[in-house]
């Protein structure tokens, strides 16, 4: 971030964890003008306050954003909790069927209407009609997937928690996640289809592992109607940021809406072919 | 904007459903279709158009009619009084960061918007 925006347009970024409010309050400045958060964040599940950190933003003249890819606006509506713009990745859940690609800015109009020219019109970001119909046609039952996506996650993490083989689960839905009441408050009905785990075991493991899935795919992207994951190595670069847990190497899983009995035992012979059921 | 407009006294899945769609005026087909061209017929004198408008169907860049039928939807779901669709998630994050860059400072959790950058 530093470097594209401080080095190309002077612009001073300031990364903070944002489920610390005491760290939101302490690293503004005279001069901020934008707080940026993700909640549920990417990959680690964090939740942050969204009507909090709206609080602390508009009381020092700034604005909050919110990407809300995670959640979807089915289980949450930062705009409702007094964020000033929402973000959505709608290759997501919004589109649903991992076939599209497309992303979203609501907000106010005073804003929204330079960032249509700015963006849009003169910089050139805007989207296929082929893409807009897509996600048009795919989002008509968003309120169906994304309970499934809610219900499914919610038991994949039940379930993973409960194996000696897997290190740790995040998952906000779980009461043992640390931001289990506020998400408990701002996300509703579902906690989302995203969850992360560890698995008592060495990097190559972690690949046996998921070279024995059937059901659940390797692939990046997430909130597709079929189940995805991702292992995320313990050499990486983003790691300084991660909780302690996420140290060792880690899977992110996009619970899918399969039937919940095939995605839980596809997990489950898996681990048992790495010995670790 | 369809006929119809479905307000807040509607349920989120009626939302999701209706708006943004209506009956095609040309066929009466009752989803509205694609419309792939990237340029709209211009009006008798055209050396009136402001050619960075998004205002009306002018050239697909400024907007095109699936993108709006979209945007119109995702406003209302979203509780927001207006909404842009751009080509990707990246897009919108950096539209809208794009937009304070007049200004100095920004918080960011957790580098999100990088690992989104490199396709997460």
């Amino acid at each position: 971030m530093n470097e594209l925006f401080n080095n190309k347009f002077h612009v001073e970024t300031t990364i903070v964890d944002t489920s610390n409010l005491d760290a939101v309050r302490a690293a503004i400045r005279p001069n901020t003008k934008l707080i940026h958060i993700e909640t549920p964040g990417n990959p680690t599940l964090t939740i942050s306050d969204i009507k909090a950190i709206a609080d602390i933003a508009h009381a020092n003249g700034a604005l909050l954003s919110v990407d809300n890819t995670f959640a979807s606006p089915f289980n949450q509506r930062p705009i409702e909790l007094s964020a000033d713009f929402t973000i959505e990745s709608l290759t997501k859940y919004i589109n649903g069927h991992g076939d599209a690609m497309g992303g979203a800015i609501i907000g106010k109009k005073e804003h929204l209407n330079i960032i249509r020219t700015q963006s849009q019109i003169n910089l050139g970001g805007t989207i296929s009609p082929f893409n807009a119909w897509l996600i048009m046609r795919g989002s008509v039952t968003l309120p169906l997937r994304m309970r499934q996506h809610n219900e499914n996650a919610l038991k994949v993490a039940k379930w993973l928690e409960s194996q000696s083989g897997v290190s740790f689960v995040a998952y906000p839905g779980l009461e043992s996640h640390k931001g289990y009441e506020i998400a408990k408050r701002q996300m509703a009905p579902g906690f989302g289809g995203v969850l992360s785990f560890g698995l008592n075991a060495d990097h190559d493991i972690h690949n046996k592992f998921v070279s024995h899935l059937k059901v659940i795919t390797s692939a990046v992207s997430l909130g597709h109607d079929e189940s995805l994951i991702v292992f995320l190595g313990e050499n990486d670069e983003r790691q300084y940021l991660y909780p302690e847990e996420f140290h060792n190497g880690f899977f992110r899983m996009s619970v899918g809406i399969e039937d919940i009995e095939d995605i839980i035992e596809d997990l489950r012979q898996a681990l048992e072919k790495v010995n670790l059921l | 904007m369809g006929k119809e407009i479905y307000g807040n006294e509607y349920g989120f899945q009626t939302r999701d459903v209706h708006t943004g769609n209506d009956v095609d005026g040309e066929t009466g087909a009752i989803k509205r279709p694609i419309t792939m061209a990237n340029s709209y017929e211009l009006p008798y004198d055209p050396t009136y158009v402001n050619w960075s408008s998004a205002a009306g169907n002018l050239y697909t860049r400024n907007g095109g009619s699936n993108q709006k039928y979209l945007q119109e939807k995702l406003a209302s779901l979203e509780g927001g009084e207006d909404c842009i669709v751009l080509a990707s998630g990246v897009a919108a994050l950096s539209g809208l960061f794009l937009h304070f860059s007049k200004a100095e400072t920004m918080l960011f959790f957790q580098a999100l918007p990088t690992l989104q950058s490199i396709g997460f």
